[in-house]
């Protein structure tokens, strides 16, 4: 590649929220440069070790050398504020070529269109900062259809009362084979009244160019694809991207700063590659780092014409940050209780279980009222044996050793298997979740980090624990034992988008309804951080869809001027 | 044993301070039934007691004194009751010893991993006023229960134990779960495709180019 070019589009990231972009920009003839803070994994060097994957920060980077700060609140009402270094939690999700999309466990939900008027529908909520999206539904649909084709979503639509409007009848390629437990649960649904929707995946179950199908090796979400089946954004947009000769990847390419020209317009990105510092100059930039690095780079990036940071003019940047409201339930099945026919059955390996139920995302309800609920999505425990061993060893908070131990690890591995629900709702916005610098802690390079406030709005709780109730009817009627459930306030990490939430008015927002940058004439950003409020689904596939948008503007933008150069 | 060692504060490192949560996250919770007296498991560990007493020695990350002390003690976590491998089996010991060689691990996670063996031997010096060296197997077992119920030791023998279940569990490419013995005693459904050399944990940041 030419250090020295100038691109039409440099673009920081390469995870769900940049991948649109990079195709689409490259396939229309234009420059691209992606400058990716991690390695470039390929398909090759992804296998199914639970070492690598799961256990150690291979995928992530070295918390002793990147970290964040993460600020909780105690019981007292006192925030503390603790380094991810020095404690068990890692809000880092997929360093490398294609990001956390690698990682994915592609559950993909469309948003619905109340979800896109959740203050016109809903009503406010003391202490929480809804408004309505300054787009609709509609807007959205034609690309959430795209990614359906393009990055390739597997399923099968089924009417149900909450499904969204479509554009297509299917979806292009044909469901997952499911474990016999999703018929079960399919029959436990119709026996009590409830409806069990078939839930979509972004895994191929058929040949795509060079992709091949799902092969069922029951390690997926956190694993690598070993098959090319799960779309990543590496796999399924920037190889293609790669294939028009417009696309040149830079890994290991850590992004500090951009830099603007005086006028508020970005000419250079700054970034550490083997520890020196580089720059890479385009006519337009794209930042889609996932949310939290996302903010943390506009924040740091403050000049002479931005002096609290790019766009902070507000003092919007990493404000209403989002996580995902909800939980998780689980409960035994156990063989000696089944039929030897039905215990065969589910004892199969194959862990794709697909069905949710989502009857309950707008809840009505005589003491909670009108409000608005959420989704239950149905799952086996992960194949991978560690967390199943690890949940052994501590048991009312006692330390489980010795032959105990050993029994207690045999029954649970060959005398049951362990089906789960996890429930997804709106983390609703508020003044306490946001992401700032941290004013004393650096990375290895002696850049401040993000420091994270992680506050929740009781409210979440109380969608989620009526959520819980209805996932727990259903384990009930499976005949699982031992149900349990647990919400909390604590955010799922991997689940985070917000902090530039997009808008009409500069005044209340960063990003315009293009996501570009409203002061900055020449900076999109296309990761999560533009939504204003999640839904009440997995974002993946709205991140996708949006990315896709934006890039629609960009070609409508740049396509019709006299030459590909911007 | 190196007197500095001995006199050490039994701090447990932050990272380590709540075991559960650093097992268990959000996702992963668990609703627990009961609580099983931890003393109810001494006296079940078998067979070891009439074997002959083995050499221990020093290698480049122990003393001859640590390494008895880590091999004594996973024995006890993890025995060889006639259920399931045993930690020879799944080459337990080498594996921790893989772990203290971990460059990127932090200092300070290491250092606890070995303090945890030396404040073993202090609570060894302190209860029964003898080197753990000497102690029988009754008093190891004795010694492990005492340990587990120290804040500091809960800690410290639940990490011992994660990685005891590694070594069962994890693929036997790293020299564990001998001839998949761990995946076979679990029932483990084999995931492909599985590592090969280039893409261990030992190599694939060199592979990927990361380092």
């Amino acid at each position: 590649m030419e250090q020295n070019k100038t691109y039409d589009f440099c673009i920081v990231g390469s995870g769900a929220g940049a991948g649109p972009i990079i195709y689409e920009m490259s396939k229309a003839g234009f420059k691209v440069l992606v400058l990716e803070k991690g390695p470039w994994m390929k398909t090759e060097h992804f296998a199914k070790d639970e070492l690598v994957s799961c256990r150690r920060s291979v995928y992530t980077p070295n918390k002793q050398d990147e970290f964040h700060v993460i600020e909780s609140q105690h019981k007292n009402g006192e925030w503390h504020a603790q380094a991810t270094r020095d404690s068990s939690k890692d809000y880092w999700n997929g360093s490398c070529v294609g990001g956390s999309s690698n990682f994915m466990s592609a559950y993909f939900h469309r948003m619905k269109p109340k979800d896109f008027r959740l203050l016109s529908e809903y009503g406010p909520i003391e202490g929480a900062n809804i408004v309505d999206w300054p787009v609709n539904y509609n807007d959205f649909e034609p690309f959430y259809t795209k990614v359906e084709s393009v990055v390739g979503v597997s399923g099968e639509v089924r009417q149900h009362s909450t499904l969204e409007p479509r554009s297509t009848p299917d979806y292009p390629y044909p469901p997952l084979k499911t474990n016999a437990i999703a018929n079960w649960i399919d029959k436990a649904g119709k026996d009590l009244g409830i409806e069990i929707v078939h839930g979509a995946r972004g895994i191929l179950t058929q040949q795509k160019n060079d992709r091949n199908p799902c092969y069922h090796s029951n390690y997926c979400g956190s694993y690598g694809c070993s098959s090319n089946a799960k779309g990543s954004s590496r796999v399924a947009l920037i190889n293609e991207a790669l294939k028009t000769g417009n696309c040149d990847i830079i890994p290991n390419a850590k992004v500090f700063h951009l830099e603007t020209d005086g006028n508020k317009k970005i000419v250079k990105a700054h970034y550490y590659l083997a520890n020196k510092k580089q720059t890479a100059t385009a006519n337009t930039f794209v930042v889609a780092c996932q949310a939290i690095e996302t903010s943390r780079l506009l924040l740091a990036s403050k000049n002479s014409d931005f002096p609290n940071g790019l766009g902070n003019e507000n003092g919007l940047v990493g404000k209403n940050l989002i996580f995902s409201g909800g939980g998780v339930g689980g409960g035994n099945l156990y063989f000696d209780e089944l039929s030897a026919e039905d215990a065969k059955s589910i004892k199969n390996p194959e862990s794709f279980v697909n069905r949710a139920i989502q009857q309950w995302y707008e809840i009505n309800d005589e003491e909670l009222g009108h409000l608005k609920g959420g989704t239950i999505d149905f799952l086996f425990e992960h194949t991978n044996p560690m967390p199943k061993l690890s949940r052994q060893k501590i048991k009312g908070g006692k330390l489980i050793y010795g032959s105990k131990l050993k029994s207690n690890i045999q029954k649970y591995f060959k005398e049951q298997r362990r089906i789960k629900f996890e429930i997804f709702n709106d983390w609703l916005p508020t003044d306490n979740c946001f992401v700032e610098l941290d004013k004393n802690e650096v990375d290895k390079w002696g850049d401040p980090v993000a420091k994270v406030r992680i506050g929740y709005h009781p409210h979440d709780l109380v969608v989620a624990k009526f959520l819980a109730k209805k996932g727990e009817l259903i384990l009930d009627k499976l005949g699982a034992k031992n149900i349990s459930t647990g919400v909390s306030g604590a955010p799922s990490p991997n689940l985070v988008v917000g902090g530039c939430r997009f808008g009409n008015d500069p005044k209340t927002s960063v990003l315009d309804v293009n996501c570009k940058i409203h002061s900055i004439p020449n900076l999109y950003i296309t990761d999560g951080s533009f939504m204003p409020s999640g839904g009440s689904v997995p974002y993946t596939w709205t991140i996708y869809a949006n990315s896709f948008r934006v890039a629609d503007h960009l070609l409508k933008r740049f396509v019709n001027q006299s030459s590909n150069t911007i | 044993m190196d007197e500095k060692h001995i006199n050490k504060t039994k701090s447990i490192p932050t990272i380590f301070k709540n075991i559960e949560d650093w097992q268990i996250n959000r996702r992963k919770f668990v609703k627990t039934l009961g609580v099983t007296a931890i003393i109810s498991q001494i006296g079940v560990v078998a067979s070891c007691t009439s074997q002959p007493k083995e050499i221990y020695e020093a290698n480049e990350y122990l003393t001859a004194l640590q390494t008895e002390i880590v091999k004594r003690i996973q024995e006890v976590l993890f025995p060889n009751d006639g259920n399931g491998p045993s930690v020879n089996d799944i080459n337990a010991f080498q594996h921790f010893l893989w772990i203290l060689s971990d460059q990127r691990k932090p200092k300070s996670s290491i250092e606890y991993y070995i303090n945890g063996i030396d404040w073993s031997e202090e609570t060894a010096q302190e209860t029964y006023a003898k080197s753990f060296s000497e102690l029988n197997d009754k008093e190891v077992e004795e010694l492990v229960a005492i340990i587990a119920d120290e804040s500091w030791g809960k800690s410290w023998l639940s990490i011992m134990l994660t990685f005891i279940l590694e070594a069962l569990a994890l693929d036997p490419i790293y020299n564990i779960n001998t001839s998949k013995v761990g995946w076979q005693w679990l029932g483990q459904y084999e995931g492909t495709p599985r590592p090969n050399d280039n893409i261990t944990y030992n190599k694939i940041f060199k592979t990927i180019g990361a380092e």
